[in-house]
């Protein structure tokens, strides 16, 4: 039974992408994208039946070698689109970098590899290795990715056509669009389930492949530019993961399966574990390498709901706190907290002065990223169990608000939060799901209030350097709040109008699938007790930490050995504070009144006053950015280097 | 009721809106606000809004430019309300009343409460008058 | 403390801390006017005030700001009937800040240059404060042993000696709550308008009654929790001397300074107010305090 799961979850989408390869008709193809989805999360949930985890699979040697051969194959395809570029294009940093990364990471491998031979490819049992961490990641992937992939048939129809309508587009790229988001979908499975770190590396390699296709799909320079940007940051990690497997087949340890690794905890695996720990961070786009997520804003929508908030970028924090039992305790991991900490905190500030919706959200990301690596480094259970239901509900929410920017766009046609000033009333369902995900990345009772107190818990009282990691958590989470309310407000600001507001015509595909994951953002948040009870805990159990030290439940009270969270109460208050206001209370019409303007209004309903020589101007507003202060052309040249001394200190520490 | 009343004469929020007033009567009102006549022991509070206010403060005459913007003003306050005109201009027109672009007092734009004649009025007859217009928030609604 | 207790304790902290925090308003303007060479009005003429507001035909500037009032009120209240219940302080405190941000975006939620500007100058008075607001719930739970305010009454003795540095820095949230000069950048006190009423422009009649009803409310909550650092033991009556006696030193300051702008107040309380209770925490977790 786990075999044929296994192949459904890895080998099903991939076999599907390559179809979709092949298809022209938009219909067709779009059936194939829904069968793949229906499989995948029927898949992901019957691994939550399969009696006692964890579960251990090995194929044997003829997958060794398939994906030996392979992973070659993909680094000489990076190395080929790197000359193809430097060829059309000119020498240029990205491609320079793509070539030398590239080298670095295949090469030394290359040459360890067959160098151990006859033992070539190694032998690592368990190849693959199924617990509940990896069932958490795979039901993320294959439910919300599913999801993704079903909502990007109609965008990239829309997002088409609007490209022809504009020019820029002579055929569809369809098939290739598809052909990559699910062989990715299938990759991201077989990541999250591998145990054997050359399977892993070779499985991480292909959601790189992925992620550099799917930035540069609409081809245009600066598309391009971003791809190949994406490209050498990830293939750090990579360089990352060759580094390390050979440093542990050298090692006394003399294995490459990831689960010994942990287990073992000895001092001297440190320096891989760190190089681990550093693919982790380039992939998930944490500071100094958050510019090729920011630059990947400019790919379609789905692509940055699939790939840069809800599972790429998750596949690097998963590692860090797979990782985390490995590096309890030292001084390894007191700098991951700092160093997530610090990431969270200048996201946020950077944020705030982006004017751009997608890249609010990219840094919102970012941000959250660093406050699950944060609980990592923080390391202890309760830390931990924080850390994973973070993972869940930002999948769920980021996946969901990148989807309602899309849908906005396709709306409005444009991405700056300064034209989607008062489209409440044009949008009202749409603006109204927006509203509510925001809502849910910002305030009790949903998951990520939840995980915030949670940190704020976990931080307290473990030691002198706990202090620099609270205060970088508070002001951090002082500036999310702001950049996600001037958003609200910016949706919600309108001329009083008298009248009600006229509901817009709804698409299934759009307003359907936004609705299934509002509702999932709200019931798991309600549900947050089973939801630990069911998986989070065994997967804590699982990684040896002592689950009843993190929460223990009770009438569906998170209870922590510090602290209370009465979820369902505070729900329902809080549910009956906002709807019995909004449903029961209707401004009427000739309540209505214009806004003060000095008394210079022309009339309701208009947004004019009468101004110089007695001429009817248009009131305009705006939202506050700050650029001059907060900007990132203020901010970066402090914010890189940081990184990059967070990090050598990191590995300093290490050696040590 | 009777407590909903006594409130309302308790506690009166002004908007003191200068019509076209040569700044004479203005002044006078802003003595009335300062601490030598302190108003504020009476509720009385200058708020600059419309939609916060009860008693409008109106002095000068109603002329062409100015009339929209009153009656905006006017509209944007909530009921009870009351209008109280200070200095002979804003009742009559005053030494203006035949000038071609003036209308003439207030009246001619928003109903008045009250008159408060003079040029420029004092400040004992625009508290006297804010105590008269007082009277009518008390007996709004009977 | 048996269920029942907290309960009725809960429902007589709804009905009174209204009560309270209007008649503090009051003799917050009474004194003010004192200081200011004037007699002022009676010590009850907030509640004249909101019932007369209460009483006025209501009037929108947009639907949401209807949704938001509510809100604002409704969610300050649950934070205050947590607090009584004694629960989690951070949850306390993050339902405080939902409530209070329901207030600048049904600012937000009008089109009008003085409601824009106000609220956008509400969310940076927000930032301000609710760090170190945030932060200062972790010493009480490093000393006590954990985040639940029942914590603080099984722990018997008083924080205030220990973390008398946290309660400075409290200080400077209590005056950015209260709106009090030099911090009263977003929308202030009857006479000291800068932006017409910044936040507050564009509610009216009953809506600013609710609004100015939630405020007593988080008033009372600020300095119940300033009361909490020394509610427990034979001193207990301290907690309201202390509590009372910041409210009043808010009132000297606001007398005595003027508005600043919001570019300091942000840099003021995060370097002073965070490095306060960063200290603090610091001298604990090093087992100084």
């Amino acid at each position: 039974m786990i075999d044929s799961l296994l192949g459904l979850s890895i080998f099903f989408p991939i076999i599907a992408g390559f179809i979709c390869l092949g298809i022209k008709n938009h219909k067709a193809r779009g059936s194939i994208v829904l069968l793949t989805a229906v499989v995948l999360i029927i898949s992901s949930i019957l691994y939550l039946r399969q009696g006692s985890f964890p579960i251990e699979h090995s194929p044997g040697p003829a997958g060794d070698w398939i994906i030996l051969v392979l992973s070659y194959v993909i680094l000489a395809y990076f190395l080929f689109v790197a000359i193809k570029d430097f060829a059309q294009r000119g020498i240029s940093r990205h491609n320079v970098l793509t070539i030398a990364l590239t080298l670095a990471a295949g090469i030394p491998l290359a040459i360890f590899e067959f160098s151990q031979a006859p033992h070539t490819p190694l032998e690592v049992a368990p190849t693959l290795y199924i617990d509940h961490l990896s069932v958490i990641m795979c039901l993320i992937v294959s439910i919300i990715g599913s999801l993704i992939a079903v909502y990007a048939i109609r965008y990239m129809k829309d997002h088409e056509e609007h490209r022809v309508h504009l020019g820029e587009l002579k055929e569809t790229t369809q098939p290739r669009f598809f052909f990559f988001m699910l062989i990715f979908l299938g990759a991201m499975n077989g990541l999250v389930f591998a145990n054997n770190l050359i399977w892993l590396a070779f499985f991480w390699e292909v959601t790189t492949l992925a992620c550099y296709a799917l930035i540069r799909h609409d081809e245009t320079p600066i598309a391009i530019t971003n791809a190949f940007r994406a490209l050498w940051m990830c293939l750090i990690g990579s360089v990352g993961f060759s580094l390390a497997i050979i440093f542990l087949w050298n090692s006394p340890l003399n294995t490459i399966s990831l689960a010994a690794v942990i287990e073992s905890g000895a001092p001297v695996l440190l320096l891989p574990i760190a190089l681990l720990c550093l693919a982790g961070l380039t992939k998930a786009a944490q500071v100094p390498f958050q510019s090729w997520l920011l630059g990947a804003m400019v790919a379609p929508t789905p692509v940055s709901a699939l790939l840069h908030s809800s599972t790429m970028v998750n596949a690097g924090v998963y590692l860090v706190l797979r990782l985390a039992p490995a590096f309890q305790g030292t001084h390894l991991s007191t700098l991951i907290a700092i160093y997530g900490g610090a990431v969270f905190l200048i996201t946020a500030i950077l944020a705030i002065s982006q004017s751009e919706g997608k890249k609010v959200l990219a840094y919102s990301t970012i941000g959250n990223l660093g406050l699950i690596i944060l609980c990592a480094g923080i390391n202890t259970s309760l830390a931990i169990a924080v850390g994973i239901m973070l993972l869940i509900f930002h999948a769920i929410s980021k996946g969901l608000l990148f989807l309602c920017a899309g849908a906005i766009e396709h709306h409005i046609w444009s991405r700056d939060i300064e034209d989607m000033e008062g489209i409440a009333t044009k949008l009202p369902v749409l603006t109204g799901i927006t509203i509510a995900a925001m809502f849910s990345m910002l305030v009790a009772p949903f998951g990520i209030l939840i995980t915030k107190w949670g940190a704020m818990e976990a931080a307290t009282g473990i030691g002198v350097w706990s202090t620099l990691v609270l205060v970088l958590l508070m002001l951090g989470s002082g500036a999310t709040t702001v950049f996600w309310a001037k958003w609200i407000g910016r949706f919600l600001c309108r001329s009083p109008v008298p009248g009600r507001v006229k509901r817009e015509p709804l698409i299934p595909l759009y307003h359907g699938i936004l609705l299934i994951l509002v509702g999932c953002a709200v019931v798991f948040s309600i549900l947050i007790a089973p939801v630990y009870n069911g998986v989070i805990a065994p997967s804590l159990t699982e990684a040896g930490y002592n689950a009843a030290s993190a929460f223990t439940t009770s009438a569906w009270f998170l209870k922590s050995s510090i602290g209370i969270f009465a979820a369902w109460p505070i729900f329902i208050i809080i549910a009956l504070a906002l709807l019995i206001p909004s449903l029961a209370t209707r401004a009427k019409s000739e309540e209505s009144r214009a806004a003060y303007m000095c008394g210079e209004n022309v009339e309701i309903g208009t947004d004019e006053f009468v101004a110089v020589a007695d001429e009817r101007t248009e009131l305009k507003t705006g939202g506050f950015y700050i650029e001059n202060m907060l900007g990132e052309g203020n901010l970066n040249r402090f914010v890189v280097p940081i990184g990059i001394v967070l990090l050598v200190i990191l590995f300093v520490l290490v050696v040590i | 009721m009777g407590i909903l009343s006594t409130s309302r004469m308790k506690s009166p929020w002004l908007l003191h809106f200068d019509c076209g007033s040569c700044n004479g009567c203005d002044i006078e009102i802003l003595a009335a606000l300062t601490p030598l006549y302190d108003i504020e022991r009476f509720g009385i509070v200058n708020m600059g809004n419309p939609k916060h206010a009860d008693v409008l403060l109106v002095t000068g005459p109603a002329n062409h430019r100015n009339y929209r913007v009153l009656r905006n003003l006017y509209e944007q306050m909530p009921d009870p309300k009351g209008v109280i005109v200070i200095g002979t201009c804003g009742c009559t027109g005053g030494v203006f009343h035949n000038c071609p672009n003036v209308l003439g007092g207030i009246d001619k734009v928003i109903p008045v409460d009250v008159y408060v004649p003079g040029c420029a009025a004092r400040p004992e007859a625009i508290i006297d008058a804010v105590v008269l217009a007082l009277g009518k928030l008390k007996a709004y609604g009977k | 403390m048996s269920t029942g207790w907290l309960i009725g304790s809960a429902a007589i902290a709804v009905i009174v801390a209204p009560l309270i925090g209007g008649l503090l308003r009051g003799i917050d303007r009474k004194l003010t006017a004192h200081m200011q060479g004037r007699i002022g009005p009676p010590i009850i003429q907030p509640f004249y005030d909101v019932i007369k507001l209460l009483g006025k035909k209501p009037m929108v500037a947009g639907g949401a700001q209807l949704v938001f009032a509510y809100a604002f009120l409704a969610l300050i209240v649950t934070a205050v009937v947590f607090f009584a219940l004694r629960q989690d302080l951070l949850v306390v405190l993050f339902i405080l800040f939902f409530g209070s941000l329901c207030l600048p975006i049904g600012a937000l939620s009008v089109k009008s240059p003085y409601s824009q500007l106000g609220g956008h100058r509400e969310l940076l008075q927000f930032l301000a404060y609710e760090p170190i607001l945030l932060l200062a719930a972790i010493p009480i739970a490093l000393k006590t042993g954990g985040f639940p305010i029942a914590n603080i009454f099984e722990y018997g003795q008083p924080l205030f000696p220990n973390l008398w540095i946290t309660f400075i820095a409290l200080l400077i949230v209590l005056a950015i709550v209260m709106r009090k000069s030099p911090f009263d950048i977003s929308g202030s006190e009857h006479a000291h308008q800068e932006l017409v009423r910044g936040v507050l422009t564009e509610y009216s009649g009953p809506y600013l009654a609710l609004i100015e009803i939630g405020h007593w409310y988080e008033m009372v909550l600020l300095l119940s929790i300033l009361g909490l650092f020394w509610v427990v033991g034979s001193l207990w009556w301290l907690s309201i001397i202390i509590a009372l006696g910041s409210w009043f030193i808010m009132l000297i300051v606001d007398n005595v300074t003027t508005r600043l702008t919001w570019s300091w107040m942000l840099k003021f309380a995060w370097g002073a107010g965070i490095t306060l209770v960063a200290l603090n925490i610091l001298f604990i977790n090093l087992g100084w305090m």
